[in-house]
């Protein structure tokens, strides 16, 4: 029985620094589905499909020969963000030197934002941008088609690729209906290596215009959603298949369509599931029902997107204050949510010392209380407003070797601080959080000192 | 570890605190904090992603002559495979296998 597949997707192999065990928590374990969502749109056309996850397997860059001489694959598609498109490129570098006729194909949040610097890597043949289903269809289509010329490749949305005149960008593809689209091919990958078998997503695309964040540009800001039928189809789905009672919704704003959320809770209140989700502060003010209702459906964990403890900075970000913050987790946690995840921007373009004195005050706060704080210095991703504009913002950016592009180290100066500073204030910032572990050892974070004579104990 | 190798630290979140080197990793995804004594913070400083194993060992020995060097390169390399152990440090050998 032969083994050969039309297309293989991969998901980009982790870089060196992030070791076997930083897959093995359910905060970083979750399927890869986007590229799931691919391969769906893909075996729905007709099309057969592998996908490899080398990040979770801990694969390295080669052993794509070995795959593509098993699977003889006639396309790679990777998904790469922009940490990973050093290891994308790697990637199709041995695709290429072991199968020279296989066309490699970059999609994800990277190529999106920079489509001419990926084709400027002679080893990529082709950059989908924005979401992959229907473009990869139709690109397959064209790739395998018997029309030598390929001039089938000027109809196809969404996509780049050289031709003998340079680069070509076709038209962008529309955000897609994204009720049509197939359920994610979880099939395709082994499940049971997952700790996040819930992990779900109901909904594309951000309402929020936040300066540092590039999501927008490979999602669009026009929200979408799947309807509520199909939400809990996919949910009553993974618990007939994997055995999960717990989902994780996996979205940008879960909460933004506040009527949508209490339809579907209406639903959830007779499942025995528990969920957690990313909500906004706005959102759950707003709407006063939400939370209650979030709760008896069986809402356990919330994601905040806190990113500062100042409230002008707050005001910036999203119409936020220290007090409704505080107020919000109190009221949550008061109604039964039981896990909370706040995470922290450093290096605001409005970040002054005494701000950030501010975010660490309010961190610690947030901490007493149980949640847990991930704090990172801002990077500027291609794609977000302050890559685009950086100027505007009174931000110079540093660098852009992609591989440093990573949440604990200063890429940027803003107005207020430089590089140096912000490395220096995130130090200091993070070993208080730390030296507060005692209160968080439920999300892992501690203080230890065992190697061996040549270490200082606490 | 062998001394011809060249260790290379996988973190940047990293200060010298008076004798003392404390840093962080979050290699494991959670983060950590660690804190080496004057001679381990002293190795740590000297892994800079050029120097060999030997080169760490010389350094070491030079600022503390009287010292045995075979006991202090089995000290630095027990220490670097330590690190190794704890994914802070890796060889450029063991990086090119992500090449």
């Amino acid at each position: 029985m032969s083994n050969a597949v039309d297309v293989l997707l991969l998901t980009t192999p982790r870089a060196p620094h992030l070791s076997p065990a930083s897959v093995q928590v359910s905060e970083n374990s979750a399927p890869p589905l986007g590229l799931l969502c691919v391969a769906a749109a893909l075996e729905q056309a007709g099309f057969s499909v592998a996908v490899v996850d080398f990040y979770q397997n801990g694969h390295k860059p080669r052993d794509v020969v070995e795959l593509i001489d098993v699977l003889r694959p006639r396309i790679v598609g990777i998904s790469a963000l922009t940490s990973g498109i050093h290891m994308a490129y790697r990637l199709c570098r041995h695709v290429k030197a072991a199968a020279p006729h296989v066309h490699t194909v970059v999609g994800g949040p990277h190529g999106t934002a920079l489509p001419e610097e990926v084709l400027s890597h002679p080893e990529v043949d082709f950059v989908v941008r924005g979401e992959g289903e229907q473009t990869m269809v139709e690109l397959t289509r064209v790739l395998f088609s018997r029309d030598k010329s390929k001039a089938g490749l000027f109809f196809v949305s969404g996509i780049s690729f050289r031709n003998r005149n340079g680069n070509v960008s076709t038209q962008d593809r529309a955000p897609m209906d994204f009720d049509s689209a197939p359920l994610p091919a979880r099939h395709l990958v082994p499940m049971a290596n997952y700790l996040q078998q819930g992990a779900i997503v109901s909904s594309r695309g951000c309402t929020y215009r936040c300066w540092f964040c590039s999501s927008v540009t490979f999602n669009t800001h026009k929200y979408r959603y799947r309807s509520n039928d199909l939400v809990m189809q996919e949910m009553d789905l993974l618990r007939e298949r994997y055995g999960t009672r717990s989902f994780e919704f996996i979205e940008d704003t879960f909460t933004c369509m506040p009527d949508r959320i209490l339809s579907l809770t209406g639903l959830l209140r007779s499942r025995d599931y528990e969920w957690s989700c990313q909500a906004t502060i706005p959102d759950l003010n707003e709407h006063p029902a939400l939370l209650p209702s979030m709760v008896e459906a069986g809402c356990r964990g919330l994601f905040f997107g806190i990113e500062s403890g100042n409230d002008e900075v707050l005001k910036k970000i999203k119409h936020m204050s220290r007090k409704k913050i505080l107020g919000t987790i109190d009221r949550a946690r008061t109604q039964g949510v039981k896990h909370f995840v706040t995470s922290f921007i450093i290096g605001h373009p409005w970040d002054t010392r005494e701000a950030i004195a501010d975010t660490l005050d309010l961190i610690l706060e947030l901490r007493a209380r149980g949640a847990h704080t991930p704090v990172s210095i801002l990077v500027p991703f291609p794609g977000s407003p302050i890559a685009k504009w950086p100027e505007k913002f009174g931000i110079t950016i540093h660098s852009v070797d992609w591989a440093d592009y990573y949440y604990n180290r200063a890429l940027i100066s803003t107005s207020n601080l430089c590089r140096e500073e912000l490395d220096e204030i995130y130090f200091s910032v993070i070993e208080s959080v730390v030296a507060t572990a005692g209160t968080a050892d439920a999300v892992g974070e501690m203080s230890r000192s065992r190697l061996g004579g040549e270490v200082v104990t606490n | 570890m062998n001394t011809a190798e060249v260790p290379v630290r996988l973190t940047h979140t990293w200060k010298r605190q008076g004798d003392t080197v404390v840093l962080f990793s979050d290699a494991h995804f959670n983060l950590v904090r660690l804190e080496f004594n004057q001679i381990g913070g002293r190795v740590w400083e000297l892994v800079d992603g050029k120097r060999t194993v030997e080169e760490i060992v010389d350094q070491i020995h030079s600022v503390h002559p009287r010292a045995h060097r075979p006991d202090i390169e089995a000290s630095v390399v027990a220490f670097l495979e330590e690190l190794r152990g704890e994914w802070l440090v890796m060889t450029t050998g063991d990086l090119a296998a992500y090449e």
